[in-house]
């Protein structure tokens, strides 16, 4: 009778709901005042970096060739230094002339990689090891010390409405889903996809392989701009050094979503649950006073663990036969 | 008794398809611009000159079949014609404009559509996806995407009898249905010039006939196509004009009123030899103790247990319509698959024991070898070399110590290239061989485990003629040695000729077991499709 | 299929266009950003001060005059403005059985590990006393946003209040925000934070590096070429000693800053760095200051180029530059000290002071440097047991008044009596 159950959880994204209720309630257990109003739009500024940052990496895996995009937190934290330091000292404080520049400028950076990838045909780890590395140097040459002075856009999109239950920052995620609701209903996320699942036959099928790559990376960079944004809110101020650390975690959170690391398989809803997964562990340890030294630790050994269940075989999948008798 | 090995002369020839060449003949079709011509075209891999001078030309409404074979330039003149490769030489004209094919893209915009030899699909995308892949606006509404919808299902349904669900993950089909995906993307645009490379090889016959009667209306309807294939009955059958290439170059264009299989083969190898070559009688062992017993085999739920036998120097063929179990049954034999039920035997001459064959491993270790049929999946291993790919499993035996001896392994690679009939060329990467070749390092790696029982998967797919011949002449001089073959072919003519006896399945169950010697074609048509005639002797060693 | 024919020159061209416009659109946006260090080496030229200090009033609307001498001395050239406290009036729920959350931002550091080892310590007493009731204590490992979860965190939990060492001066405002909006007082420890609702125990690191500067000036009586060994640039920590050893050099005009090194506060790396430019830079040098404990690396750098000990100023000496110090240089070094004992004892008092209701007069309590020279001095620091190899941390020469209990009630509007905390190590 509970067949059809089993089946169900055996998706990620399934096993990834019912992992991060567990984990809220067990967050809400051990910490009560986790679910006042505040608290709720805290823990949201809080997670929407890091969510943004998994959404922005996803663009880049889908799209295959080894497809990864490791400057996306040095990208983040680079378009976070601009704003407070460039933006808001040349008096650019209107959220209607902020945002879009660093969207603009998030793209950019992923045109970049983008183009280095199928263009320049570099390796996409190396290409973006080396915007990883040239973004993290670049924000500290524009901002050496960390500083205050984030336009007031930013303390808004912190905010909270309906006593905090409603945060604000909410807006970037969901204008991402929107925006890719809006790519894979005129078509283009396929287009991703297939080149990102055998590019030889989307090449010999005529699709232009490198401006589907270059796109890919390039919306990539918009998320990534979007998540500089939300660390900005989240902050208020900038720091130069403060992205970095989320590269590691939104390339986790991906892989932890149930999308295909080798490309073409897999959607925006994995991810995002993924990097809401990690958050909860990651509040859930602190809660419980487990060393940050730990944490890093139950990371890896969670990541293994949910690997391991998403490449478990699934039904009539060819190459599975096959596999054992190379030899 | 003597065999004939290939195609019989006697194929009805086809009618030929209205179109603007067809009441006027070859020769006046020379006056008027053709549909589609290449003159001179040439390309050189570094030292390698693959293409030295291929020209070709199709009329609206013909059938040009490309001929030639392995490693003659087939498939980088394909690849030239359809972008993937720029050539260094040459010109391609469509009605007379030139053209420049940079990329497949600019090809198919031209109107030339190319289906690989490959099957070239996106695993993770839905089928109705694949079929419109690159195709059309990359930016599609609801509306549209339901007329790319019903269009992509008519096209399958004239495809298949039963064609792959539209939603359904392209990487979770059978290769079969993944090939008649790939056709139904060609024919969705709408080609002018239609490229067709090896298309039919997982194709059985009754999708095999439907894709001929489509392509055969699209040319009426003034398109043309380039044919690719080995087999010479399907190129007798469909192709109103031949056109040779020998080592890059084209060597002759025959019509088809003139074509006989001899001929074509003269005109391809360049031999005058090489038709219709005859084997010596050779005498069939019945009576020596079996080697491999299968006993009760049922190959899937639902279906009647299989009884074989095999004996030492027998050649036994497995047939039927792709999908009907033979598959299955040889992978069952080798290991590879559990049965629903029933067991599989190999036995030991001397001591008349028997032992039970219960994984891959076990079989190996009791004398059997597997020759996978997919060789890019299942076989070869592109990156390694030859010497290493052949090597792969009988390395211990060149340990001493532990420590592997590489000459050894290189004299005993040399030793079975000369019985494969392969030049030995141990560093070459194994991709970088032409499909024959790949298949003789394959047979040179399992012949070197002096196997008891050769189980082969259609041995002889995508391989060009004079080697399939070797090939033939191999596998009789294996049973001659006292190894038992048992192999599965997609070819009539193998089954015809070569076995001694035949297996033919139908839904999982072996219908019928024709001797040799005893059944014609239309017999073993027949059995495929499940229908025993009476009149035929019932054959086998029981 | 070989559908890529080679390019190696177009796609090397591409790369490099693609670096150098990156690097463009960032150099346009760097002319945005400050530059400290050159305002700095800018400020002052009179000759006469040299080895004295000026007072500079750290600006800010708080009010210290009514404050005594030597702890208004304290403020001197503070690096942030001192303004009135929030928790001036500020009443606790609970003033017994506190529960102090504790948030760190790195733990391989001999500080960071001995502020923690006495934080326990004091809290195992006050839980016997029944002043606290539990401690929690979370490590970032200088990852923010997992710093102000952590913080976070705590206020779910309802601690009565926080002792951090943030990660960021500027990152963690919105935390302690929400911390303040839930009645939980947040104090750093020489960490300033920008945010008005935090109370920042600090040490004025401009003040010591302008003394340690200052006593070394005297000691190479005005005159020479100098070279800074920082910590970590980025640093607050690191970029106010080096404007503090700046602004002491600055007032002598014999004295050149000759270069500045990033010697992370890591003596391997202080060694090499130093070694680098020595080989590189022939000339005389008339001393070196560093930002803290690495001392035994600039001396190790300087034997082994052959040149004789130059007189070295230390922020923070560890154990091993103390030995080293008494054994090469005992006349000549000028030394400023952080002790990590006193600075927990301070932060923690301050918390319970805030908690029961004293009503700290300032968003910044600021203890007064000591400048520490002389054989005597050393002899007096160094303890039985230190070797010369010890990268440990020193702990504060005895009689050093750093932010004891004594001083703190300066800084308190109702001060009354604190509970008694062991005795320091």
């Amino acid at each position: 009778m509970n067949q059809r159950y089993v089946h169900a959880l055996r998706a990620p994204v399934a096993r990834l709901w019912v992992m991060a209720a567990a984990l809220v309630v067990a967050n809400a257990v051990i910490a009560p005042d986790l679910l006042h109003g505040t608290r709720v739009t805290a823990m949201a500024n809080l997670l929407a970096p890091l969510a943004l940052a998994a959404l922005a990496g996803v663009p880049s895996v889908l799209s295959g060739g080894g497809g990864l995009d490791l400057s996306v937190g040095p990208a983040l934290g680079f378009v976070n230094v601009v704003t407070v330091a460039v933006l808001a000292e040349h008096g650019i404080l209107s959220a209607w002339l902020g945002i879009p520049l660093c969207v603009l400028l998030g793209a950019l950076v992923g045109a970049v990689n983008g183009l280095l990838v199928a263009y320049g045909r570099l390796q996409p780890i190396v290409a973006t090891l080396g915007t990883f590395l040239v973004l993290s140097g670049l924000a500290l040459v524009v901002l050496p010390q960390p500083r205050g002075g984030a336009p007031r856009w930013a303390s808004f999109l912190a905010d909270g409405s309906l006593g905090g239950y409603l945060p604000h920052i909410l807006i970037l995620p969901a204008g991402v889903l929107v925006l890719w609701a809006g790519l894979r209903r005129l078509g283009l996320v396929r287009l991703v996809t297939a080149v990102g699942s055998d590019q030889r036959a989307a090449y010999t099928s005529g699709v232009h392989v490198p401006v589907v790559r270059l796109g890919a990376y390039t919306l990539g960079g918009v998320f990534a701009g979007l998540a500089g944004i939300a660390l900005t809110a989240l902050t208020d101020s900038a720091d130069p050094t403060a992205g970095k650390q989320y590269t590691l975690m939104a390339i986790a959170a991906v892989a932890l979503g149930g999308n295909a690391l080798s490309g073409g398989r897999g959607g925006m809803l994995g991810p995002l649950l993924g990097a809401v997964v990690l958050f909860l562990i990651q509040l859930l340890l602190s809660s419980a006073q487990v060393s940050s030294l730990w944490i890093q630790v139950v990371y890896g050994v969670i990541l293994l663990v949910a690997l391991c269940l998403n490449s478990a075989p699934r039904s009539g999948r060819r190459p599975r036969v096959t596999a054992a008798q190379g030899v | 008794m003597t065999r004939h090995v290939g195609h019989q002369e006697n194929t009805p020839l086809p009618q030929r398809c209205a179109g603007p060449s067809f009441e006027k003949g070859e020769e006046s079709v020379a006056g008027q611009t053709p549909l589609f011509e290449a003159a001179g075209v040439a390309k050189s891999f570094g030292a390698t000159k693959a293409l030295v001078d291929a020209s070709l030309s199709v009329s609206a409404g013909e059938i040009v079949a490309l001929l030639g074979e392995n490693g003659s330039g087939k498939s980088t003149l394909v690849k030239t014609l359809s972008g993937v490769l720029r050539p260094d030489r040459g010109t391609v004209r469509m009605d007379g404009r030139p053209l420049a094919l940079r990329t497949p893209r600019a090809a198919l915009r031209s109107g030339i559509v190319t289906v690989f030899q490959e099957i070239l699909t996106a695993p993770d995308l839905s089928v109705a996806d694949n079929l419109w892949l690159g195709h059309g606006s990359a930016f599609t509404t609801r509306s549209e995407q339901m007329r790319r919808r019903a269009e992509a299902e008519r096209i399958l349904s004239v495809l298949a009898p039963d064609p792959p669900p539209l939603e359904a993950e392209t990487g979770e089909l059978d290769l079969m249905q993944q090939q008649v995906c790939v056709i139904a993307r060609g024919l969705l645009r709408r080609p002018r010039l239609l490229v067709l490379d090896e298309v039919t090889s997982t194709l059985d016959v009754t999708i095999r006939d439907r894709f001929f009667a489509e392509l055969r209306r699209r040319c009426a309807q003034g398109a043309g196509a380039l044919f690719i294939s080995h087999r010479m009955d399907e190129v007798l059958t469909l192709a109103h004009r031949f056109v040779a290439l020998r080592s890059g170059e084209t060597v002759g264009t025959v019509d088809r009123r003139e074509a006989t299989a001899g001929r074509l083969v003269r005109l391809i190898s360049g031999e005058q030899a090489a038709e219709q070559r005859t084997r010596a009688a050779r005498t069939r062992p019945t009576t020596t103790a079996p080697v491999l017993r299968a006993r009760r085999v049922v190959v899937r739920p639902g279906a009647e247990p299989v009884e074989l036998t095999v004996r030492p120097g027998e050649i036994v063929g497995l047939a039927g319509l792709e999908g009907h179990g033979q598959d299955e049954f040889l992978r069952i034999l080798a290991g590879l698959r559990p049965p629903t039920a029933g067991e599989v035997h190999l036995l030991d001459q001397d001591t008349a024991s028997a032992v039970a064959v219960r994984s891959y491993r076990s079989a190996v270790r009791l004398g059997m070898a597997y020759v996978p049929r997919d060789r890019k999946a299942e076989g070869i291993t592109d990156v390694l070399s030859s010497l290493d790919n052949f090597s792969l499993p009988t390395l211990r035996r060149d340990a001493v110590g532990g420590a592997v001896r590489p000459r050894r392994t290189r004299r005993r690679f040399t030793t079975l290239a000369g019985t494969v009939n392969l030049e030995p060329r141990p560093a070459i990467p194994a991709g970088r061989l032409s499909g024959g070749n790949q298949q003789k390092v394959i047979l040179a790696r399992w012949l070197a485990t002096a196997p008891r029982v050769l189980l082969l998967n259609d041995p002889t797919r995508g391989v060009d003629l004079r080697t399939k011949h070797e090939l033939y002449d191999l596998f009789e001089g294996l049973t001659a040695d006292g190894t038992a073959i048992v192999m599965l072919s997609t070819e009539v003519e193998e089954h015809l000729h070569l076995m001694d006896r035949v297996l033919v399945f139908h839904s999982g169950s072996c219908v019928q077991e024709l001797a040799h010697g005893e059944t014609d074609r239309e017999a073993l048509i027949a059995a495929y499709f499940g229908q025993r005639q009476e009149t035929l002797v019932q054959g086998g060693s029981q | 299929m070989g559908r890529r024919p080679p390019l190696f020159r177009r796609r090397h061209l591409i790369a490099l266009t693609m670096t150098a416009a990156l690097t463009g659109t960032a150099a346009c946006a760097a002319k945005g950003g400050s530059d400290t260090d050159a305002r700095a080496a800018g400020a002052g030229t009179g000759g006469k001060g040299c080895g004295t200090l000026t007072y500079k009033d750290p600006g800010g609307n708080a009010d210290l005059s009514q404050l005594p001498k030597k702890i208004r001395e304290g403020y001197n050239g503070y690096f942030a403005p001192v303004n009135t406290s929030v928790y001036k009036d500020f009443k606790a729920k609970s003033t017994g059985h506190l529960k102090i959350g504790y948030s760190d931002s790195f733990s391989a550091n001999g500080w960071r590990g001995d502020a923690l080892a006495r934080l326990k310590q004091d809290a195992a007493a006050l839980q016997k006393s029944g002043v606290m009731s539990s401690l929690r204590t979370a490590n970032s490992n200088l990852d923010n946003s997992l710093q102000i979860q952590q913080i976070t965190s705590m206020i779910n939990q309802r601690v009565d209040a926080i002792i951090a060492i943030p990660n960021s001066p500027t990152a963690f405002n919105n935390v302690i925000k929400q911390a303040y909006d839930a009645g939980i007082p947040l104090i750093t420890l020489n960490s300033h934070v920008t945010s008005p609702y935090a109370i920042n125990v600090d040490t004025n690191y401009h003040l010591t590096g302008e003394l340690v500067g200052a006593g070394v000036a005297k000691i190479v009586k005005g005159q020479g070429d100098v070279l800074v060994v920082d910590g970590i640039n980025g640093s607050p920590a690191s970029s106010t000693l080096h404007q503090g050893y700046q602004a002491a050099f600055a007032k002598c005009p014999g004295i050149h800053v000759k270069g500045s090194l990033e010697g992370q506060w890591s003596e391997a790396t202080a060694k090499s760095l130093v070694l680098q430019y020595l080989s590189t830079h022939p000339g005389q040098l008339a001393a070196v200051v560093n930002s803290g404990g690495m001392t035994n690396g600039i001396l190790q750098a300087l034997q082994q180029t052959g040149r004789k000990p130059v007189p070295i100023g230390d922020a923070n000496p560890d154990q091993g530059s103390l030995v080293s110090l008494r054994k090469l240089l005992p006349d000549q070094y000028a030394a400023g000290v952080t002790p990590p004992a006193q600075g927990m004892d301070a932060a923690l008092l301050t918390a319970i002071a805030v908690l029961h209701g004293q009503g700290p007069k300032y968003d910044a309590i600021v203890a007064t440097p000591t400048q520490i020279t002389g054989r005597a001095a050393l002899d007096d620091w160094i303890r039985d047991g230190w070797t010369a190899s010890s990268a440990a941390q020193a702990p504060a020469p005895p009689g050093t008044d750093w932010l004891s209990p004594q001083q703190l009630r300066s800084y308190f509007q109702r001060p009354a009596a604190l509970p008694e905390l062991p005795p320091l190590p």
